[in-house]
């Protein structure tokens, strides 16, 4: 066994013993199981981080700046405003989870708009696109583990090491056992990312200026938009950011730590921290990936340009501790996936369609169940080697980007109907599915999944309009409204005080 | 027209999200052409970086001023209530 194998092997047994020790505190029910309990802001900014950022954060974002250069650094948008999301959207969450006891989005959907339908459909829909963002995590996962074992290890052996890792750490601990190992993987693939990179960098130049120089003699094209191979065009721009920025904020390992804070000031400050980490820990990514063409020109897989570059360039220990860092990456966000969709399939399937009087100890069960069931279908989905994984996030995203007007509609709007939900849902996941994979078309530029967002959008407000809104929709929102109501501020003449408070 | 503290945050946000959109960010990329390099980072990365600090910045001052998001309903309880069959 080779040395990078023996720290990776080391670090995947610290998971495991810290995932045994959050599940002594595992109260054996669904709500605990879903929520945690109540997290702090500590855990939750970092399992939040950690969740939101995945294998991409180490393969797929390099291998972007490889590829297209500067262009890459639209992700900002994706990593800033999340934050903002988490606390505009997540505390009027937070709130009507506690007052109606929604332990999901699609619980919260299918009673704000008294449909049985729309619950469904977020349900699938949510738990269908999943499925290819966890097989991103087992596809980062088999590159890890064959790039450091130097070939030794199949990528089909990664993907079931992967498989086998996430049962485990969702099986033992629930929602806080999975937060507690995402703190803890948040805090190594910060550290992994930041330090990695520099590290590659400097092995190779005197300063990142000194790289940045090289790579611009070498490949200018990487320094301006469109990039050299004319990707990133204005339209891919907008498309990009537009359907990932939303897009995530729907998937259910996201909507999840919207119930999952102690109180208001924790989520707020967790938004804010979050901001702050998925921003950072991307400051040397653009030159690791545009160095990557000048240390490695023919690399058959970009998206492994990092941890290559690791491995030629550093001490084989620290690199190894490095690429432990972009595991965690991966792992961080598919045990969080798994145990969300996991949580949806007991909570909005079973104990709605199978069996209403299951207690909560049946669905917790009913969840571990759904664990292995998710896991599998996505290894195997993983083990057919899909597209590139940058691309395999924007059909993810896509996929569950047309929910947002219908979900954040309900929280929102009086005038928002079922009718115009489930319209909105199905006819622009219809859109979806044919623009992205029967057509391939692309009208304008904008990809077929930020069209058929804004089509959704468009319908969901028409619909809205000529049909007749539920009472129970107009209650929740008036609840969520009079509770933060009491304390907004009063609007003030600019002339007298143009201060934020 | 009336300002408040929201509407500062949320103005700033907007400007800010133009600012690294289209057709601001292809403008920028037209200056990037002829300075590719500014202190030996590329130019664009820094317009960038910029306009993302100022969103964050404005979300930390925010989130530290704005009364409306002190987080004072910490304090209340709230009400339970049972979903009604449907």
């Amino acid at each position: 066994m080779n040395l990078g194998l023996v720290i990776l092997t080391v670090y995947l047994f610290v998971l495991l013993g810290i995932a045994l020790y959050a599940a002594k505190q595992d109260k054996k029910n669904i709500k605990d199981f879903a929520t945690g309990g109540g997290l702090g802001i500590f855990i939750l900014t970092l399992t939040f981080s950690a969740t939101y950022h995945s294998a991409y954060a180490f393969m797929g974002a390099g291998g972007f700046a490889y590829n297209n250069g500067i262009g890459w650094w639209c992700n900002g948008l994706w990593t800033v405003l999340p934050g903002v999301l988490f606390w505009v959207w997540g505390r009027r969450f937070w709130f009507i989870g506690k007052r109606y006891g929604y332990l999901s989005v699609s619980d919260y959907a299918s009673d704000v708009y008294r449909s049985k339908t729309v619950g469904v459909l977020v349900t699938l829909i949510t738990m269908v696109f999943t499925i290819p963002y966890v097989a991103i995590q087992a596809i980062g996962c088999s590159y890890i583990f064959q790039t450091i074992s130097g070939g030794m290890l199949s990528y089909t052996a990664g993907a079931l090491i992967f498989f086998a890792i996430m049962i485990v750490l969702v099986f033992l601990g629930g929602m806080k056992g999975v937060a507690i190992t995402d703190a803890a993987q948040g805090v190594f693939m910060f550290v992994g990312l930041l330090g990695g990179s520099l590290w590659v960098i400097l092995a190779n130049f005197p300063s990142v200026a000194d790289a940045y120089q090289a790579a611009f003699s070498h490949t200018p094209e990487l320094f301006t938009l469109p990039g050299p191979k004319g990707v990133v065009t204005p339209q891919d721009w907008v498309s990009r950011w537009v359907v990932i920025t939303f897009g995530m904020m729907m998937f259910p390992q996201v909507t999840l730590r919207f119930f999952a804070g102690k109180n208001l000031n924790v989520m707020k400050w967790s938004a804010v921290f979050s901001s702050i980490y998925l921003t950072m820990i991307y400051v040397f990514t653009p030159c690791v990936g545009m160095i990557g063409r000048i240390l490695m020109p023919d690399i058959a897989a970009p998206d492994t340009i990092f941890p290559e570059l690791l491995l030629k360039y550093t001490p084989a220990v620290f690199a190894a501790l490095i690429i432990s860092g972009a595991l965690a990456a991966a792992m961080s966000t598919g045990d969080s996936q798994l145990h969300a969709t996991s949580t949806m399939l007991a909570t909005d399937v079973y104990k709605k369609y199978v069996n209403k009087k299951a207690d909560e100890n049946a669905m917790y069960n009913v969840a571990k169940v759904g664990v292995i069931i998710i896991g599998l279908a996505s290894v195997v989905f993983a083990l057919t080697r899909p597209t590139a994984l940058a691309d395999l996030l924007v059909l993810s995203n896509g996929g569950v980007a047309v929910l947002v007007p219908a979900v954040i509609g309900g929280l929102y709007w009086k005038r928002a109907t079922r009718e115009a939900a489930i319209a909105s849902i199905v006819i622009g996941e219809l859109l979806m599915i044919t623009m992205t994979f029967i057509l391939k078309a692309a009208p304008f530029g904008l990809s077929g999944a930020f069209w058929s967002m804004m089509i959704s959008l468009v319908i969901f407000v028409g619909v809205s309009l000529v049909t007749k809104p539920q009472e129970h929709t107009k209650q929740v929102i008036d609840s969520i409204n009079d509770f933060f109501a009491e304390d907004e501020e009063p609007a003030q003449a600019p002339q007298k005080n143009l201060a934020l408070d | 027209m009336k300002f408040n503290g929201k509407t500062i945050f949320f103005s700033v946000l907007i400007f800010s999200i133009i600012m690294v959109n289209p057709p601001i960010v292809f403008w920028v990329n037209d200056y990037c052409v002829t300075h590719p390099l500014t202190f030996g980072w590329p130019t664009l990365y820094l317009w960038l970086e910029f306009w993302f600090v100022v969103m964050i910045v404005d979300f930390i001052v925010a989130a530290l001023k704005l009364k409306a998001w002190n987080c004072s309903q910490d304090a209340k309880e709230i009400e339970q209530v049972s979903r009604p069959e449907f």
